[in-house]
C-alpha cells in the first residue's frame, strides 16, 4: 500500500497481510508512526491506497461502505459538543439512514442501556467524564449495527482505572453483541487482555512482523492480569517489539 | 456556591463599579462648582441629565436615526461575511481570488470612504448602512472563516462513516463550530457598527447623532455633545447586550462561549 502523489508519496504500509475472520476481535499493536491508525483508515475507505488490494467481506472498501458501513470509535470519541448524548447517537442512525424515525428513540435507549448510561442521555459530552463519552461514542458506532467496529485507541486518553473499567465494559458488549473488532492500541496488556489475535507491525514502512494467537481469550472473571500463561505472552510481544 | 444569577449575587459583583461611578460623578458635579469651570467648557453632570430630559424626543429621534442605520448594518455586514465564509470553505478558489480584496477593504479608513459614500448614496440612511455594514464586515468574515474550519479531522471522519452528505455535516457540525466564533466578532462589531453609523453622519446627514454632534460641535454646546454622547453610548451598550442575549440563547450547551 502506498500513499499520496508523486514526490509526496509516502511508504506507509507494506505487505500487509491479513486474514479477519468475522466475530474475531484483533488488535493491532506497534510503536507510533507504524501506520496502525492508518491501516484501519485504508480498511474503512477514509484513505484510499495507491496501490494494493483490500477485501472486506468480498467487497471492496468503498462498496462495503456504501453498502453496510463500519462502526468506527475514534480516540477522542468525537462527540459533538452541541447534542446531547442521545442525540449524538440518534445522528448517527439519521446519517446512516438506519431504522425508521419511529424506532430510533427505542434504539437510542437499548444502547444506552447496553453501555450502561440510561440515566445519562440528556447530558451534553462536556457533562461527562472521559469514560462516559468513549462509552457513548461505542453506543453511536454500533448504532446503525455494523458488522465490523473499526477501534482507533478508544481508551488511550483515560486513566489507568477507568481504562480497565472500559476494557471489561468492551469485553461484556462484545459477547452480548458479537461483532468482528479492529482494535488499535499501543498498549500490549490491553491487547492482550482483549483480543483473539494480535498482529505486531513494524514501523517505517509499517508491516506484519508478527501475529500471535492469544491462548485464553478474554477470561471469565477478569483474573486474566495475573495470570501465568498471560504474563508470559505479555513478555513474548514486549521482546518483538523491541527488537 | 454559584449565585451570580441571584440579585444579591449580581450587586455583590458590580458595586464596585457602581460606586466608583458614583464617586466619580459627584467628584465631577462638584468640582466644575469648587473650581469655577465654565459650564460652556464642562457641564456638570447635573446639567447635562436636565438637558437630555428637556430635549428627550429631539435626542430619541436622532438617537433613533442613528441605531436604525447601525443596526441595518450590522445585519448587512454580518450576514454577507457569513455567506463570503461559507463560498470560502468550500472553493478555495474563491477564497484566493476574494480574501486580497477584503484586506484592502479593511485598510481603507472609514473616514476617508465615508464622504465617497456620501457621494454616490445621498444625505439619507443608505451610506450609514454603508459605512456600518464594512466595519463589522471583516471581524465577523475572518472569525467566521476559522469557525467553520473548527471541527476536528475525527469529527470529518465520522461524518463520512456514516454516510452523511457535505450538507449534513455543514448543518449538524459546521454551523455550531462556527456560531461561538461569529458572536465573538458580533459582540466587537455590535459597537463598532454604531460609531460607524456616527461617522458616516459626519460628513453629511439629514438626522443622527453624529448630525447633532456636529451641529453643537459649531456651536460650541458642550452640554449638547455630552448629551449626544451619552445618549449614543447608553444606545450603544443595550446593543451589545442585546447581541449577548440572542448568544446565550444560541449557544445553549455547555463550554460553548469563547471569551473575547
Amino acid at each position: 500500500m502506498r500513499f499520496g502523489a508523486g514526490k509526496t508519496a509516502v511508504h506507509a504500509l507494506d505487505e500487509i497481510d491479513l486474514n479477519v475472520r468475522p466475530g474475531e476481535f484483533v488488535s493491532i499493536v506497534g510503536r507510533s508512526g507504524c501506520g496502525k491508525s492508518t491501516l484501519l483508515r485504508c480498511i474503512t475507505n477514509l484513505l484510499p491506497p495507491t496501490s494494493g488490494d483490500i477485501s472486506v467481506m468480498g467487497m471492496s472498501p468503498g462498496e462495503y461502505q456504501k453498502d453496510k458501513r463500519f462502526g468506527f470509535v475514534f480516540q477522542d470519541a468525537a462527540l459533538l459538543p452541541w447534542k446531547t448524548a442521545a442525540e449524538n447517537i440518534q445522528l448517527a442512525m439519521q446519517l446512516s439512514r438506519h431504522a425508521p424515525q419511529a424506532k430510533r428513540q427505542q434504539r437510542v435507549r437499548d444502547l444506552l442501556d447496553l453501555v450502561r448510561l440510561s440515566n445519562f442521555g440528556n447530558k451534553y459530552p462536556a457533562q461527562l467524564s472521559g469514560g462516559m463519552r468513549q462509552r457513548v461514542s461505542i453506543a453511536r458506532a454500533l448504532s446503525y449495527e455494523p458488522e465490523i467496529l473499526m477501534m482507533d485507541e478508544p481508551f488511550g486518553a483515560l486513566d489507568e482505572f477507568t481504562r480497565r473499567e472500559m476494557h471489561d465494559e468492551l469485553i461484556r458488549i462484545h459477547a452480548e453483541r458479537p461483532h468482528t473488532v479492529l482494535f488499535v492500541t499501543h498498549s500490549l496488556s490491553e491487547a492482550l487482555y482483549l483480543s483473539d489475535r494480535i498482529v505486531v507491525l513494524a514501523a517505517r514502512p509499517g508491516r506484519v512482523k508478527s501475529i500471535i494467537s492469544v491462548e485464553n481469550p478474554r477470561p471469565k472473571g477478569g483474573i486474566a492480569h495475573a495470570d501465568t500463561g498471560y504474563l508470559r505472552q505479555l513478555a513474548e510481544l514486549e521482546e518483538l517489539l523491541h527488537e | 456556591m454559584n449565585n451570580t444569577h441571584s440579585l444579591a449575587g449580581r450587586l455583590r459583583q458590580t458595586w464596585p463599579a457602581l460606586a466608583l461611578f458614583g464617586a466619580v460623578m459627584l467628584l465631577w458635579e462638584f468640582s466644575v462648582d469648587w473650581f469655577d469651570v465654565p459650564s460652556f467648557l464642562l457641564p456638570p453632570p447635573s446639567v447635562i441629565f436636565l438637558e437630555m430630559a428637556e430635549n428627550w424626543q429631539m435626542l430619541l429621534k436622532n438617537l433613533w436615526a442613528t441605531m436604525l442605520a447601525a443596526i441595518l448594518g450590522f445585519a448587512l455586514g454580518t450576514a454577507v461575511a457569513i455567506a463570503l465564509a461559507i463560498l470560502f470553505l468550500y472553493s478555495r478558489t474563491a477564497e484566493r481570488a476574494l480574501f486580497p480584496w477584503a484586506i484592502t477593504i479593511k485598510t481603507i479608513p472609514v473616514l476617508a470612504i465615508a464622504p465617497l459614500l456620501t457621494i454616490w448614496l445621498g444625505y439619507g440612511i443608505a451610506p450609514k448602512v454603508a459605512i456600518a455594514a464594512l466595519i463589522c464586515f471583516f471581524p465577523t468574515l475572518v472569525n467566521a472563516v476559522k469557525g467553520f474550519r473548527t471541527i476536528d479531522s475525527q469529527t470529518v471522519e465520522f461524518f463520512r462513516i456514516a454516510g452523511a452528505s457535505k450538507a449534513q455535516l455543514f448543518r449538524h457540525a459546521r454551523l455550531y463550530a462556527a456560531l461561538p466564533y461569529i458572536f465573538a466578532a458580533a459582540k466587537i462589531s455590535a459597537s463598532m457598527s454604531v460609531i460607524g453609523a456616527i461617522v458616516a453622519e459626519f460628513t453629511g446627514a439629514n438626522s443622527g447623532i453624529g448630525t447633532l454632534i456636529v451641529t453643537a460641535g459649531y456651536q460650541m454646546d458642550a452640554t449638547m455633545l455630552f448629551a449626544a454622547i451619552v445618549a449614543s453610548s447608553i444606545a450603544t451598550i443595550a446593543l451589545f447586550y442585546v447581541v449577548v442575549l440572542i448568544e446565550r440563547f444560541s449557544l445553549y450547551w455547555p463550554e460553548a462561549r469563547i471569551d473575547a
